[in-house]
């Protein structure tokens, strides 16, 4: 009761600043986890609510065919030949060390490069995983920098379209570098959502006066996905896939390529002592994100979202494959109008991402600390 | 620049000579973080704003791949990485604003304009032409202040008249499509200093999100920017394209409910043509001198780029 007339003057509040400001009332603040849990099971979707659904996503996630591992199919020569193929380039002395004093894989890169670093000149850096189970690519060129400022409206623009863009990405990745084909969705025709290709463009102002935008790159960016065996329904349509971990970005520039990178593509494996017996409830899912989000401190949020995704337990440079949920916490509401921005100020706006298995562990053996190849 | 970092290039060329080389004209930069995980409710007196306990670590990783490249990160009493504890606005504020502002400090806590490159960690919001940005506690001699503001109308934090040159704000609307033309006026004091300016400043049209899992993007900032231009690091690492608050049904954005997070990259200079020069040229390990003027402005972003909390960047508010 204590507690109850105390919160009095606080919702009043509360209500009077929702009522002056609808985009303020969009906001929910939670006093306790229970509360933050009534928010979730409002905000779930409902494949990821019922019982019975969840096991037979997480047995389809577990039956997701995988692809050979960039173990087998990343060739670093072949990759430095096409990517630098003048070879001028040299090879850092650090990548003769593939394991670290503890005898682990060494989760560094191994780089070779041309020019200098440090200086004004043209430098290219090429760098991979030393142990590419951890599946790290990437790959700078950087043009030299001019002795005078050009005109600004002088800067090349780049003139590859997107289709034109992601074609070659595709034929990049997979070919050169050894991405698998099977694990890059690529969106139907007539997508909403479009091509995965954007502009990165550069634009100038004078006294809030704006010049024209100059388009400096076309990059193209692919989300690793597994393909379900059969598709679970989901909302208004069914899904087919499931993001997992690793992406890709390859950029063009007015020369052409300009810069990739490949991040986090682990090698994955199925865990052998999971199996869709070890699914979670939907009860227990609920109560298990809404007491890690209270407890780390989340008293407020706009909007709660969700979606599977296949997430990994890493050993080492292996990654064991682990159904998991991603629940995105936003503070505010989309598309607030400036005044709407301003009736947060001094309020959480930041977003939270946490990831949630979507599976019971077995607890390894004491004696048996579970430890990567 | 000053006198201080010339006399630490030195030294530091010396020390690093076996490791790092910096080109000539470059020199190891003073390098600070100052992060916000855990915020104090305003019942216990602080300035309010959930906890997000991974956000220092996204700073923390910045600052540390700056201190592997390099850069000074403070004497050992007073290492320039601030997290939590009495972060009040005295740290940032321009003491032309108040007089017991101390953004230019050297000794503990060391002020944003000591440092050459710094970043700051906290929940932000767009608060009117500029970017405020919460405060862990009020702060007494500062009219019980718990925002640092930036940018636009407001005085209160004006930086580069010491030796700030860049900064990142890990912040939600730090650099909001409206507020870019306002950003350039705190980019200096000439009341203080007619010649010393900031170079860039890098935040987020929209708002930002925290996970540990994004470590990785800030110190591959840290690292890209001595490889390329700063302004490129910062938003290829920090752009999620179509990525973030997905509908269940949608992870692909095949039904267009996807949004992004959209990074700024800002500089300054005497004409558009030395803005758009530092934009694309500019890097840790290769500064030029400081901007002779802020009267023009170029900026790095991807179109279209639309976050939750905001319009799509360039549209119409």
């Amino acid at each position: 009761m204590k507690r109850f007339q105390h919160a009095v003057p606080v919702i009043i509040a509360g209500l009077i600043l929702a009522a002056a400001n609808p985009a303020f009332a969009q906001k929910r603040e939670f006093q306790s986890k229970e509360e933050l849990a009534g928010f979730l099971r409002e905000r779930m979707p409902d494949f990821l609510k019922s019982d019975e659904q969840l096991k037979n996503l997480v047995g389809q996630i577990l039956k997701a065919p995988l692809a050979p591992p960039l173990r087998e199919t990343f060739d670093p020569n072949k990759a430095l030949k096409a990517l630098i193929p003048d070879g001028t380039s040299v090879p850092s002395t650090d990548c003769r060390r593939t394991s670290t004093p503890g005898g682990e894989r060494d989760p560094g890169d191994c780089t070779a490069t041309v020019g200098d670093e440090g200086g004004a000149g043209a430098f290219t850096r090429f760098s991979h995983s030393k142990s590419i189970g951890f599946g790290n690519i990437k790959l700078i060129k950087r043009p030299p920098i001019p002795p005078q400022p050009p005109e600004p409206d002088k800067l090349p623009a780049v003139k590859v379209t997107d289709a034109q863009a992601l074609d070659e990405a595709l034929k990049l990745l997979t070919e050169v570098l050894g991405l698998p084909k099977s694990e890059l969705p690529l969106p139907p025709a007539g997508a909403k959502g479009g091509l995965p290709v954007r502009s990165l463009n550069v634009q100038g102002g004078e006294d809030g006066k704006l010049g024209t935008p100059i388009t400096i790159q076309k990059v193209v960016f692919l989300q690793r996905g597994f393909q379900l065996g059969s598709p679970i329904p989901a909302g208004p349509t069914s899904l087919t896939h499931i993001p997992g971990p690793g992406k890709a970005m390859v950029m063009y520039g007015a020369d052409g390529l300009a810069g990739l990178s490949v991040q986090g593509w682990q090698e994955l494996r199925v865990d052998p002592d999971i199996s869709a017996s070890d699914t979670k409830s939907g009860a227990q899912l609920m109560e298990e994100i809404a007491e890690d989000l209270f407890n780390d401190g989340v008293r407020n949020a706009a909007d709660i979202r969700m979606g599977a995704i296949v997430s990994s337990d890493q050993r080492n440079q292996i990654g064991l494959l682990l159904p998991a949920v991603q629940v995105f916490v936003l503070p505010v509401p989309d598309a607030l109008s400036e005044d709407g921005q301003r009736q947060f100020a001094g309020q959480t706006t930041a977003g939270l991402i946490r990831e949630y298995p979507l599976v019971n562990r077995k607890e390894t053996s004491p004696l048996g600390r579970p430890r990567g190849e | 620049m000053g006198t201080r970092n010339k006399l630490l290039w030195a030294a530091n060329a010396l020390a690093l000579a076996a490791t790092v080389t910096f080109a000539p004209g470059a020199w190891a930069l003073y390098v600070g973080m100052y992060a916000i995980g855990d915020n104090v409710p305003v019942a216990s007196g602080g300035c309010g704003g959930d906890d997000r306990p991974s956000w220092p670590g996204m700073a923390q990783a910045w600052w540390d791949e700056m201190g592997a490249k390099g850069h000074y990160q403070g004497p050992a009493a007073n290492r320039y990485k601030y997290v939590d504890g009495n972060m009040i606005v005295r740290r940032f504020c321009d003491p032309q604003f108040d007089a017991d502002c101390r953004d230019y400090q050297s000794s503990y806590p060391a002020g944003v304009d000591w440092m050459d490159a710094a970043i700051i960690a906290t929940h932000g919001w767009d608060d009117g032409d500029h970017w405020g940005g919460i405060m862990r506690w009020p702060d007494p001699a500062v009219s019980n202040e718990c925002a640092l503001r930036f940018g636009g109308s407001s005085t209160q934090s004006r930086w580069g008249d010491s030796y700030l040159m860049f900064v990142i704000a890990s912040s939600c609307q730090s650099a909001d499509d409206d507020n870019l033309n306002g950003i350039r006026f705190r980019m200096q004091d000439t009341a203080t200093s007619s010649s010393r300016r900031m170079h860039q400043f890098d935040g987020f049209h929209g708002i930002m999100y925290i996970s540990s899992s994004f470590n990785g993007d800030y110190k591959e900032t840290a690292k890209d920017g001595h490889s390329g231009s700063i302004a490129n690091a910062w938003v290829t690492n920090h752009f999620k394209n179509n990525s973030v608050g997905c509908a269940g049904y949608d992870p692909w954005n095949w039904f267009g409910t996807c949004q992004d997070q959209c990074p700024i990259a800002y500089s300054i200079g005497s004409s558009g043509a030395d803005a758009q020069y530092r934009l694309l040229n500019e890097r840790y390990n290769y500064t030029f001198s400081d901007p002779t003027s802020v009267n023009y402005y170029w900026y790095m972003y991807y179109e279209g780029c639309n976050p939750v909390g905001e319009n799509t960047f360039g549209s119409a508010d």
